[in-house]
């Protein structure tokens, strides 16, 4: 996951997690499993959408 | 994928105990959340969900996202029954049209609606308790009779 970039390190609260800004990479959030088939990982997923992760189509 | 799978589930499911059993959510998502680190991980329990997981809240989205992904990965543990709001007629009336439309479009709707049309109707707890979001019609005689019903 990529979270919101701070890059003058101005962010006011710092003991907080930052947002999640970019849509999930498929690679991620589709695993293979040993049989070869892709599961979502639910638990990315729910983390993700917690941070406000963007969702897309 | 997730379609698939509640296409392919009766309208009267069966599921054993231990069982958590979950009443509406209503698109709150940090709720949902909540209430599955709190009642444990769904790889080790069961889970029955009783309907109504969008409208009101506005995160109906999140809810089902989550949902359907649970659902994929323990398809036998994890149920999802339907509820009144997952319907056309509610979700016009309420709110999870407008909120799928607007951060979609009409195309992702109507996906959520069929996958609404293929939810399971009810289920039997380790063969002792019937459960069901809005309660038992009074032309319901035999509990059998609930695999009878079209839901498609």
């Amino acid at each position: 996951m990529e979270y919101l970039p701070d890059p003058v390190n101005d962010r006011p609260l710092k003991d907080l997690p930052p947002f999640v800004n970019k849509a999930i990479d498929d690679s991620l959030l589709f695993p293979r499993n040993s049989e070869g088939a892709e599961i979502p990982d639910w638990r990315l997923l729910e983390e993700f959408m917690s941070k406000e992760g963007p969702l897309s189509k | 994928m997730g379609t698939d799978i509640f296409k392919n589930e009766p309208n009267l499911v069966k599921i054993p105990e231990p069982v958590v059993v979950v009443g509406d959510i209503h698109g709150q998502y940090y709720d949902l959340v909540h209430m599955l680190n709190k009642a444990g991980d769904p790889q080790k329990l069961n889970y029955l969900f009783m309907g109504d997981y969008v409208d009101r809240g506005i995160f109906g989205l999140e809810c089902m996202m989550l949902l359907i992904t649970i659902k994929i990965n323990f398809p036998k543990k994890f149920v999802l029954l339907r509820g009144n709001h997952e319907s056309r007629n509610m979700t016009e009336s309420f709110t999870f049209r407008e909120e799928v439309i607007t951060r979609f479009d009409n195309q992702v709707y109507d996906l959520f609606m069929e996958l609404f049309d293929a939810l399971p109707i009810a289920c039997v707890v380790d063969d002792k308790y019937l459960a069901m979001h809005g309660g038992i019609s009074p032309e319901l005689n035999l509990i059998e009779e609930i695999n009878s019903v079209n839901r498609f």
